[in-house]
């Protein structure tokens, strides 16, 4: 399936006649990429679906009052990044406890699940990125996994460039800090 | 690779296992996804999503104001719908002017008396249950004639 410019989206998505099937052609086209930094955010592949429906309603409900003044894409990921950091919140809320208890039942949830297929260093990887806070975490995720530039992370998030070179700079410094701590732990050597 | 060389330089390990992606999709599950969206879509909202959709934010930041504003209409409705004692005096006194036994026919005012007996407290010394009958028995008798009886 060929892409669809943002202007024949918004276009069929506009129409009455044609919203429905503007609207598939949006979830198909954008499904993938908003699911892997879901996926990447939460790591549970049903609660990253469930937010992924939640970001695609949302779109739907929405499309109307939006402008356009920024990229499709940007707007799509930027209800992302809220639902999945509005998702961690309520997993806290719900366990009343801290960041690092989430970070254990997130963990758990990789460990026992079928659904991811890496090796050790893999899995190590993983574990050191859900240590960071959650919005840094996003920014990591955007730019070492999804590889997103500065300027597009910053029309999602609303921070400046400045503070997120800022903050990627320090995850890399922690995560880094943490494979080799986990590394001298026990675990094996990335290949 | 826009990440490339110089954000991780210090970083050898993050360098070396970028690009991977270990998370596992089930089968299928993006040519799934379209259709149970389409099919989300295609429900008629509720109306909280309505609400939502229309007012967004507004309706959020009012929501928790809501309830208290719907009691306070709701309770200032029932105020003034109630009679106030004042009102409900006059209108007692409005029925029992507006009862006059002089206006209604003898046969049209043994009805009404037989139906509501306590509307015969207000005519002269009040009329007993026995007198009722009694005057039912007599009933070619004019409320004078029956006055002047008992």
């Amino acid at each position: 399936m060929s892409d669809r410019s943002d202007s024949e989206l918004l276009a069929l998505l506009r129409a009455q006649d044609t919203r429905h099937s503007g609207f598939d052609l949006l979830v198909r086209q954008y499904q993938e990429p908003l699911y892997r930094f879901v996926r990447r955010m939460l790591t549970d592949h049903d609660a990253s679906r469930d937010v992924l429906q939640e970001v695609f309603i949302k779109a739907w409900r929405g499309i109307d009052g939006f402008r356009g003044d920024a990229p499709l894409f940007s707007w799509l990921y930027r209800i992302a990044h809220n639902e999945a950091l509005n998702h961690l919140r309520t997993l806290r809320r719900g366990l009343f406890v801290s960041h690092d208890a989430v970070v254990e039942q997130l963990t758990s949830t990789l460990d026992s699940s079928e659904h991811f297929s890496g090796e050790e260093i893999q899995r190590r990887l993983q574990r050191a990125v859900m240590r960071l806070p959650d919005k840094q975490r996003a920014v990591f995720t955007m730019k070492y996994f999804e590889e997103l530039k500065y300027t597009e992370i910053s029309a999602i998030t609303g921070t400046s460039v400045g503070a997120l070179k800022s903050s990627y700079h320090i995850a890399v410094k922690k995560v880094e800090e943490w494979l080799v701590t986990d590394q001298t732990k026990g675990g094996t050597s990335p290949s | 690779m826009e990440h490339g060389t110089d954000e991780l330089r210090d970083a050898p390990n993050l360098k070396k296992l970028a690009g991977h992606d270990p998370f596992v999709v089930p089968d299928g599950f993006f040519g799934r996804f379209p259709h149970s969206m389409a099919k989300r879509v295609a429900k008629p909202a509720s109306l909280r999503e309505r609400l939502l959709a229309m007012h967004g934010i507004a309706f959020v930041l009012a929501r928790p104001a809501l309830v208290p504003a719907f009691l306070l209409v709701a309770g200032a409705t029932f105020y003034w719908a109630l009679p106030t004692p004042v009102e409900s005096n006059n209108q007692s006194t409005e029925v029992l002017a507006e009862f006059d036994p002089t206006y209604w026919e003898d046969q049209e005012l043994v009805s009404i008396l037989y139906a509501e007996p306590a509307l015969g407290k207000g005519i002269g010394s009040g009329l007993a249950t026995e007198d009722l009958e009694e005057y039912l028995e007599r009933e070619e008798l004019t409320l004078e004639q029956l006055t002047e009886l008992l």
